[in-house]
């Protein structure tokens, strides 16, 4: 009786870690160009019309990035009035080198909040810096300097985009 | 600073399903196979002590030597819960960012309003530069004769009137002091609505034009008012995080041909980024050796875009390198009134060469 409950539980157990190893992630889209991604969830932002995309100029030397990991990359600032809304969009072009995106990511984002200067900058936008943060779609990552509810308004409108057939 | 993997959660929930599931399996089982034996057990002795309440640990088929078989062990009855398995949260923990600056609560910098008109022509001593800093700086200079701007006669007010500010908070200040024509309505301050004009996005920041209120691109600007002087005062934003030449370099650069492009004639002045006080709060992040660094940066930047440079820094340093507190508005990092009287005046005595 012990061996053959042994066994079973062994059985199981295998079954159990092979059904979680083989579970799928959500399938995300990977044919989308960020600029498109963008397109679709700026709606979700107030702002939007008024943000510019800097260029890939920017996104290399803010970011110190070589510019060939990314199979396309946006990325849009506000530009008029005091807020310091913000986000990105970047495509790895080698699922393997998410890590390295996403650790230039965060130290952009790090930089941002060291480099801000309380009696130049609105002192009311400093919140959305500290709680900037990014999710990972895929071979996405996404980036916001929003306010909460914006952001993940924005973020949902990504996953969304990316998860359409 | 939050963080999420979409691609991982779905990974961690199914690997905890599947985990919850063998020990509730496990559990019942074993359940079922005690219950069982107990049972067979109860039928093969002819008499049994009373367990009620408890559980039979039935012994193992083949049990370790020495044990005794006829006494069977008491345990306590299998948990019927299965056991509590928190799934793993989908959100990772917030991993905040080290927060280098000081908190938001600082209060801010209240600067007195200002009654007296502009003085332009005051007995502003200047601070006293540390000599050998400077012997070391005019050699630095001497490399580019045409590009910095040398001591002049007082080109006078009506220079300081063709000119238009460009630049971040630092610049601001001419506005608020109201040390230009116009007072505090004067049109020859250019900044964003922001206060703040960071060099790696000025080239496609907005600023407010005067004359109109719009927020528009310093382009546009330029190409509207066509500008006879622009004085662009730019970087102190960037030098704690712009740290290589190339960059810190091709961003003004950028500023400066976005200029040259809307406006070939108007004569453009880069001015240096004016230091900051010993006790500035973030002095680890805008300091005199960064700033004197960029400062040279600009030189080149603009020696290699044909417009001119003028060192106010070095008038607005003590021997130390910093900008004495007399000269600040108290945050250590804006001038006040008399700082920027020492400015213009800087302006006026080292005037573009065809107004000396």
């Amino acid at each position: 009786m012990k061996k053959t409950l042994s066994l079973l539980l062994a059985l199981l157990l295998c079954l159990g870690f092979i059904a979680a190893c083989g579970d799928k992630a959500p399938a995300y889209r990977t044919d989308i160009a960020p600029a498109d991604l963008a397109a679709a969830a700026e709606p979700s932002l107030t702002g939007a019309s008024s943000m510019t995309d800097p260029g890939s100029d920017y996104i290399a030397g803010m970011m110190q990035a070589d510019l060939s990991l990314f199979d396309g990359q946006i990325m849009k600032i506000q530009t008029i009035g005091t807020a310091i809304d913000e986000y990105g969009i970047f495509k790895a072009a080698d699922p393997e080198k998410l890590p390295e995106i996403e650790a230039l990511i965060k130290a952009y984002l790090e930089g941002k909040l060291a480099a801000w200067i309380p009696d130049c900058m609105p002192e009311e936008e400093y919140p959305k810096l500290q709680a900037a943060s990014y999710k990972i779609f895929g071979s996405y990552i996404v980036y916001g300097i929003l306010a909460d509810t914006e952001k993940e308004a924005f973020f949902a409108a990504i996953e969304a985009a990316l998860l359409e057939k | 600073m939050n963080t999420e993997n979409n691609n991982d959660g779905i990974m961690y929930r199914a690997a905890a399903f599947g985990i919850f599931i063998v020990l509730v399996t496990l559990i019942i089982l074993i359940a079922v196979s005690t219950a069982k034996d107990a049972a067979d057990a109860a039928d093969d002795r002819e008499s049994a002590p009373d367990h009620s309440g408890e559980t039979i640990h039935t012994p193992d088929t083949d049990p370790p030597s020495g044990s005794d078989t006829s006494e069977p062990e008491v345990t306590d009855p299998p948990a019927t819960d299965p056991p509590v398995t928190d799934p793993p949260a989908t959100d990772p923990p917030a991993t905040d960012p080290p927060v280098t600056t000081p908190p938001v609560t600082d209060p801010p910098v209240t600067t007195p309003p200002v009654t007296d008109p502009p003085v332009t022509d005051p007995p502003v001593q200047p601070p006293v530069p540390d000599a050998s800093y400077m012997e070391e700086l005019e050699a630095f200079y001497a490399k580019y004769p045409d590009t910095v701007l040398k001591q002049t006669a007082d080109a006078g007010q009506a220079y300081i009137d063709k000119m238009v500010f460009l630049g971040d908070s630092t610049t601001y200040g001419l506005k608020y002091y109201a040390m230009l024509n116009g007072g505090k309505k004067t049109t020859q301050v250019w900044t964003p609505e922001s206060g703040t004009l960071t060099l790696s996005q000025a080239s496609f920041a907005t600023i407010v034009y005067p004359e109109t209120g719009e927020q528009i691109t310093i382009e546009e600007a330029v190409r509207r008012k066509k500008p006879e002087y622009l004085v662009i005062t730019l970087g102190v934003n960037g030098v704690s995080f712009m740290t290589e030449e190339s960059y810190f370099k091709s961003e003004y650069k950028k500023v400066i041909q976005i200029v040259q492009k809307a406006s070939p004639e108007t004569k453009i002045i880069c001015q240096s980024i004016f230091p900051v006080c010993a006790d500035y709060k973030l002095v680890n992040s805008i300091n005199r050796d960064k700033i004197d660094r960029a400062n040279r940066w600009i030189v080149e930047a603009a020696a290699e875009c044909g417009v001119k440079f003028i060192d106010t820094n070095s008038v607005l340093r003590d021997a130390g390198g910093w900008l004495p507190t007399k000269y600040s508005n108290g945050d250590g990092i804006h001038l006040n009134p008399t700082g920027f009287t020492l400015e213009l005046n800087n302006l006026r005595t080292h005037a573009w060469p065809d107004q000396e």
